[in-house]
């Protein structure tokens, strides 16, 4: 775990499979073709499958959560994430967070970008007190 | 069967209407298979209020289900719809042996730009009607 007074989270970088995909689609029913079926994600106008929002939702809210510690597992967690762009097998991403206030929660700016730096995920992300 | 089912259109659609309520049971099994998606740790830690240890879900595993292709039974969903935003709070922790029971309720579509949006909001309750978690979704909902 890492030092919840730290001013970064990560930055991590993850590179998703169509396997992933497929498996996060068996288990939360995210199985729309343009998830799933590389053949009709081909004629879509992202020229393939992409993943899950969700999946990269919980990917950054895990950069989030890591970075608690034991202690503030079981803590308020709040996330506002939007989505500007695709996510597609095979490619890298970078998730990073950056501290933006420390009040009585731990608030990060939290993003996910490319190869290229161009933006995928942008939003904010806070863990608060424990609730009563 | 799906085909049979009404379609949910943007015209059809209704502020203030309840889409879905469905029941789930967070598992140790769906907990460990969500958590290696997202590339999260198992974690076992103790329960408030007690000194027994337990299977703790990542705060964003009920997020799973609130899509409405996902959890809106009674309505065939038109494809292509595009998540833009998603707002979550994760109120309580949701341990392994968990039920949770979701509401999914349309509480704005609006045009901008000739585009059509729809935010849904999902709150999930505990056996005890406590609000564990909830989340605003909005949607460029297809044409």
């Amino acid at each position: 775990m890492s030092d919840s007074s730290s001013d970064a989270l990560g930055p991590v970088e993850w590179t998703v499979t169509q396997q992933q995909i497929d498996q996060y689609a068996a288990i939360s029913g995210a199985d729309d073709p343009l998830h799933v079926d590389p053949a009709f994600a081909a004629t879509s106008r992202f020229g393939g499958t992409i993943a899950q929002g969700l999946l990269m939702f919980g990917q950054l809210a895990e950069l989030l959560v890591r970075q608690a510690g034991d202690a503030a597992m079981t803590a308020c967690v709040t996330l506002d994430v939007d989505f500007r762009g695709p996510v597609r097998p095979g490619r890298t991403v970078r998730l990073l967070g950056e501290r933006a206030a420390q009040t009585q929660s731990s608030s990060y700016a939290l993003t996910c970008t490319d190869a290229e730096a161009k933006l995928l995920l942008q939003g904010r992300g806070s863990i608060g007190r424990e609730p009563g | 069967m799906v085909a049979d089912l009404p379609e949910l259109t943007f015209d059809v659609l209704t502020q203030g209407h309840i889409y879905a309520r469905r029941r789930y049971d967070i598992t140790a099994d769906l907990i460990d298979a969500y958590s290696m998606a997202i590339g999260a740790p198992r974690r076992i830690v103790a329960r408030p209020h007690s000194e027994a240890g337990a299977q703790l879900a990542p705060p964003t595993l009920p997020a799973m289900w609130t899509p409405p292709r996902i959890c809106c039974d009674r309505w065939r969903i038109p494809v292509g719809g595009i998540h833009t935003r998603q707002e979550w709070q994760s109120l309580a922790p949701v341990f392994a042996g968990t039920v949770l029971d979701l509401e999914l309720e349309l509480v704005r579509k609006w045009i901008e730009r000739e585009r059509r949006f729809v935010l849904f909001e999902s709150r999930f309750r505990d056996a005890s009607s406590a609000l564990v978690a909830c989340g605003r979704m909005t949607v460029l909902w297809p044409k």
